[in-house]
């Protein structure tokens, strides 16, 4: 790493260099990000993880951090972060989509949550937020969230007043009217029929804006009430029942995670995490818990039995994830009996995970400094069951499913995704797994013990729907594998790591990811030395998997195959607008 | 003009048909709730502050031991920022040594998540969690506890609530 420094370096004198594990920060001038940018994905730094803006008022710059990851074997535990620190009232700065195309939704993403302009950004409009949205950027400091008004109870008397009503400060830069107000995406403007339709018909009902009286080519939705996974919305341009283009319309269930954990403290912060992902919550805390323990400085003091713990947790988070997407998945190409099967054999988990943490679907299990309690007696025999019903089950699935020819004519060959281009657009999960590269966090870099235990990466060369659905279904078997040997390598002992009084981190940050369900997860925080977080992001895997689902894998294939596209990437719109 | 007959995709259709066909004669899956219970232990979830560690159990309603409590607010300043759920009120009437200002946490169900850090965050041990879930009522104003309510012990594996019977709501 020090050799690319020095080449860094070279280019400007002014880079600073902060290092700490395998996490490296350069920070450098806003004028050769371009430049250091190309020379840091020559050195193979390729997998783009995320992009992370923070405000900071009192010096008056934000800090813009692009964080890489790679997929090259020697680099794979490594993760770059390219700083550059832009003044706060007219933030421009260079886009980097011609060298990452991954950080084309991040930086649409940091331009409405920070304000911060994009040069040369092949379209810079709103993403998440609402389209009638008249603030400042939300994720600037000044920007207070509404609190509750005054809460009373008659039949009580209670009365309860710490109501903070919000008040923006008029005179914050920029205004939310530089925005474009806009959401059409561009391909419609090409139908000039359109443009020239009246916005009445005959009988003075308003006309759907986006049908077009085009002689070949019309736009419809795909989404918005629930197209399986949440509320989202693809507009998709169809020839016929060919698709020609896309644009993703999300941000229906956007709630501001990033923004609420700077008013929680990093405990309050456990509940409202998982609630993105109810059914991966323990996958959704895991990199949480990870980056807090280094801002808290207890990484080391957490046990060995907490760890595993954890292991199987998160596993058992896994299965259940894998299991809801098959069953939604068998609704998709039309085979009820794979819906009722992994529905009922997803109790037999939540059953196990029930027991050892008293709630059934958002477990809030994992704290800082380890986990809440121990197993109960006769817990880890029966897991082991569990384990194996569990898995005469799953074989069951191949005959009457994955061997069915009713599936195999839906999803082989259905959206192949490339090599490269899985590399290129920053894909993560099982889609990256399917695309024939062996990359997975728990692998790359092992966190909370997954280095000694032994399991198989199921990698598939072809990239179509059948190799994704096929290695989330070949990841259950590995998982029962890792809880088996969690279970027998757990030694009783304490299981948390507790610390009276107030909780401070230290002033710093810090990064961790590990692998959820659909693929890595990771979170930055940046600490101020005080009991509250300063900036959290979240890089969620739906999010990262969106721009694969919409601009490189639908144009060219039909309206039904959009459903088996769309959900053999395992896109969950509520984790992806967090 | 030749027509390519294949037997493959038909022979694998009826065997996925024959394994599902085998599954008329297993024993049902789905569990008749209410009437059957889970069958799952039955035991609290309460924290023990001088080991820092829990018990497993259920994360159902809470139960207060009225007692011990000493109106420190430690679980109701937790609750503020997750779900606004525990809010302390004034019991006159009710006296103990440990409590001079009669203060108790009173829980709304309507807004708690049941993520049980308050009862990680009592340092007196008076707050658990028990395995009474079925709390639903046709009341939203019959969802809100007062400490006297919390400090009955829970009818557990019985509906807390039965039709027809009207809940008092404790003055305070």
């Amino acid at each position: 790493m020090n050799d690319l420094f020095g080449a860094v370096q070279k280019i400007t004198p002014e880079a600073q260099c902060i290092m700490r594990g395998n996490r490296v920060k350069i920070i450098i001038p806003v004028g050769s990000v371009t430049e250091v940018a190309d020379l840091v994905k020559r050195y193979g730094f390729n997998h783009i993880e995320s992009v992370c803006g923070t405000d900071y008022p009192n010096n008056n710059i934000i800090e813009l951090v692009y964080i890489v990851g790679s997929v090259k074997e020697d680099l794979k535990s490594k993760v770059i972060m390219l700083g550059s620190r832009i003044p706060r009232e007219n933030p421009v700065f260079p886009t980097l989509t011609n060298i990452w195309p991954g950080v084309y939704f991040h930086e649409r993403e940091e331009y409405e949550m920070l304000g911060i302009r994009f040069d040369g950004h092949p379209k810079l409009a709103k993403l998440l937020l609402p389209d009638d949205w008249d603030d400042m950027p939300p994720l600037r400091k000044e920007f207070q969230v509404k609190k509750w008004g005054a809460i009373e109870r008659e039949d009580s008397g209670l009365k309860i007043e710490r109501a903070v009503l919000h008040n923006p400060l008029p005179e914050c830069t920029p205004t939310q009217s530089d925005f474009k107000k806009v959401k059409t995406p561009d391909f419609l403007y090409r139908f000039q029929a359109a443009l020239e339709m009246p916005e009445y018909d005959t009988l003075g009902r308003k006309l759907f804006k986006w049908v077009q009286k085009d002689d070949r080519s019309i736009a419809i939705s795909f989404g918005i009430q629930h197209p399986g996974s949440g509320h989202m919305r693809l507009v998709l341009g169809v020839d016929g029942d060919i698709i020609t283009d896309v644009e993703p319309d999300i941000g229906y269930v956007h709630r501001g995670k990033e923004k609420m954990c700077e008013y929680k403290n990093y405990f309050q912060n456990i509940p409202q995490l998982e609630r993105p992902t109810v059914h991966d919550s323990s996958g959704m805390l895991f990199p949480y818990v990870l980056a807090v323990e280094d801002i808290l400085d207890i990484s080391d003091k957490v046990p060995e039995r907490a760890k595993y713990l954890r292991i199987i947790m998160a596993e058992f988070n896994r299965i259940l994830n894998h299991t809801y997407w098959l069953a939604i998945m068998g609704i998709f190409t039309g085979h009820s009996t794979m819906f009722m099967w992994a529905m009922g054999d997803r109790e037999l988990i939540i059953d196990a995970a029930q027991r050892l943490s008293g709630a059934r679907v958002t477990f809030a299990y994992f704290v800082p400094g380890g986990v809440r309690n121990d197993a109960p007696d006769g817990w880890c025999d029966y897991v082991l069951k569990v384990c194996d019903k569990f898995e005469s089950r799953l074989d069951k699935y191949k005959e009457i499913y994955f061997e069915n020819p009713l599936f195999l004519d839906r999803t082989v060959g259905v959206g192949v995704l490339g090599k490269q281009d899985a590399i290129d657009l920053g894909i993560v999960g099982p889609a990256l797994r399917a695309s024939g590269v062996y990359s997975d966090t728990r692998k790359d870099e092992p966190y909370s013990l997954y280095d000694t235990i032994d399991f198989d990466l199921p990698v598939m060369k072809e990239g179509d729907s059948y190799a994704r659905c096929m290695v989330s279904y070949m990841e259950m078997y590995q998982s029962l594998r890792i809880i088996r040997q969690a279970v027998s390598k757990m030694k009783p002992g304490p299981v948390r790591y507790y610390f009276r009084g107030r909780i401070r981190g230290r002033e710093g940050e810090a990064y961790a990811r590990t692998e959820a369900a659909r693929g890595s997860l990771s979170y930055y925080i940046i600490s101020d030395g005080k009991e509250k977080p300063y900036r959290v992001k979240i890089s969620s895997p739906s999010f990262r998997n969106l721009l694969a689902g919409v601009k490189k894998l639908l144009p060219g294939h039909r309206i039904a195959d959009v459903p088996v596209i769309h959900w053999s990437l395992n896109y969950w719109a509520v984790e992806a607008d967090r | 003009m030749e027509v390519e007959v294949s037997l493959v995709k038909p022979v694998k259709i009826l065997a996925a048909v024959k394994s599902g066909l085998r599954h008329l004669f297993y024993s049902r899956v789905t569990r008749r709730y209410p009437e059957v219970e889970s069958g799952l232990p039955e035991s609290y979830y309460s924290f023990d502050p001088k080991k820092g560690v829990a018990t497993a159990g259920w994360r159902g309603r809470h139960y207060l031991e009225l007692d011990k409590c000493t109106g420190c607010q430690l679980c109701s300043f937790m609750c503020d920022e997750i779900s606004n759920a525990i809010v302390m009120v004034e019991l006159p009437d009710i006296k103990f040594e440990q409590n001079k200002k009669s203060l108790f946490p009173s829980v709304d169900y309507g807004r708690c998540v049941f993520c049980g850090l308050c009862v990680d965050a009592c340092p007196f041990e008076c707050l658990h969690m028990t395995p009474e879930i079925r709390l639903a009522d046709y009341d939203r104003n019959r969802l809100y506890y007062s400490p006297l309510e919390l400090s009955r012990p829970p009818s557990v594996g019985k509906p807390s609530y039965v039709v027809g019977k009207k809940r008092e709501v404790a003055k305070t």
